[in-house]
């Protein structure tokens, strides 16, 4: 809950839609009052696999659309060369192969088979998303491209 | 190899395990997809920017290199207008009212005066065709309707083409330099008119919408259109057109080229913002 929380604040102060952001807003809400419901529905012994796969997928979307948003008006010239690439980068590889093991886990993680899986594909990601963070954490943020990029198609005569 | 024992693929039914591997397989190979897809796009938009921009300032450069030729030619003319016609007019001026002249009797004196005098005006009057040619008074004084008037009674004048202009919203004036740019834009039309169209009449017409001035010419010649235009741009060819090109950019203007549905007529439709004049108390 904590973790959908933050990393969905985090993406609303890198996206640049102001409707994109009030979705983020009114999301976290819905998300909030949904796994709360969910908690007193199921218990707190068993993995709430429906908030987690729900929050995966929220949290999958405002990505894909922070890269998209990037790919339509950089603000980098080179995206890579932004942090905040590098970090939505870690989030979407991290909450992607995550995805389907947090949604088997309510029923099977009693299961030791699938205890031993689901600790060893949520380690391994762990250990890929904190690379992959630590690259955006030495990285020099890029130059901005005001003047290139965001230029307007000044073909005379258009 | 790990990840493979971790988790056994069962032959017979697809088990929670297969499903597992293979949704968590999928699911990564679908997001390092669609990172190296937007990287790689990125990449192509940033290959297409330059490329844009190169061409951008090859354009520009083609047009400052026509604005640099169109000025050495302009003086060249003024340089040649002076040196051919005022030059010997002058020299002639002065063989009249040279020293001999004092011991000369009394009615060669006046004669020879009477003779100076006359060249000394056509010299007067050869510095202000040059001077009109320059900056036309009629434009300065009067404003653009009363200049491209006086133009196209000039073209109607001589018999060759009827020239007709009417503007239609006139009320007031535009900035001096608009004006004298808009002027000369329509001066090189006409001129082009004259000398390749073959054609037997120029109007021309007037509007004003939504702070844009419009010009349009019709003439029932030879004429271009706009794919002409922008191709004659990007050759060395046609001074004067790219001369029309750099005046409507520093105008914020444009200038388009075409065909009249009737297959009749050629139009060339100018749209520039408006300045209007400022107010000197």
């Amino acid at each position: 809950m904590g973790e959908f929380v933050l990393v969905s604040l985090y993406l609303k102060s890198i996206i640049k839609s102001k409707i994109v952001r009030k979705l983020i807003t009114y999301s976290i809400f819905i998300f909030l009052v949904l796994a709360i419901y969910d908690s007193t529905q199921t218990g707190s012994d068993s993995f709430d696999s429906l908030p987690t796969g729900l929050s995966c997928i929220l949290i999958l979307t405002m990505s894909i659309f922070y890269l998209f948003e990037q790919m339509r008006e950089p603000d980098n010239l080179f995206l890579y060369s932004s942090p905040h690439f590098w970090i939505v980068v870690g989030i979407i590889i991290f909450f992607s192969g995550t995805f389907f093991v947090f949604i088997f886990s309510q029923n099977s993680l009693k299961d030791p088979n699938f205890e031993h899986s689901f600790n060893l594909i949520n380690s391994s990601f762990g250990i890929l998303k904190n690379l992959i963070f630590s690259i955006a954490f030495i990285i020099k943020p890029g130059k901005s491209s005001d003047n290139s990029l965001k230029r307007q198609n000044s073909a005379y005569l258009r | 190899m790990i990840w493979l024992q971790a988790f056994p693929l069962q032959a017979n039914s697809p088990g929670p395990s297969t499903v597992l591997f293979f949704g968590t397989l999928g699911m990564l190979v679908l997001a390092i997809g669609l990172v190296v897809f937007i990287v790689f796009h990125q990449r192509r938009v940033i290959r297409y920017q330059n490329q844009l921009q190169r061409m951008e300032e090859e354009q520009q450069k083609i047009l400052l290199n026509a604005s640099i030729r169109w000025q050495e030619e302009e003086r060249q003319r003024i340089a040649a207008d002076l040196h051919d016609d005022a030059g010997p007019l002058l020299a002639t001026a002065r063989l009249y009212l040279n020293e001999n002249l004092l011991k000369q009797e009394m009615n060669v004196q006046l004669q020879s005066i009477y003779n100076a005098k006359q060249i000394i005006d056509d010299t007067i009057q050869l510095i202000r065709n040059i001077s009109h040619s320059l900056m036309p008074p009629t434009l300065r004084n009067f404003g653009l309707e009363s200049a491209i008037n006086d133009l196209f009674q000039k073209i109607s004048g001589s018999g060759s083409m009827n020239a007709s202009c009417r503007f239609h919203d006139y009320r007031q004036r535009l900035a001096p330099d608009q004006e004298l740019m808009i002027f000369r834009v329509v001066q090189e039309l006409v001129n082009n008119i004259l000398k390749h169209s073959n054609s037997s009449f120029i109007h021309l017409t007037q509007n004003y919408s939504e702070d844009r001035f419009y010009l349009r010419l019709h003439h029932d010649g030879r004429g271009i259109t706009q794919q002409d235009f922008d191709k004659m741009n990007k050759s060395s060819l046609g001074l004067g057109l790219k001369n029309i090109q750099s005046r409507m950019k520093v105008l914020h203007g444009r200038i388009n080229f075409e065909k009249d549905l009737s297959q009749t007529y050629y139009k060339v439709t100018m749209e520039v913002p408006v300045e209007m004049e400022m107010m000197t108390m």
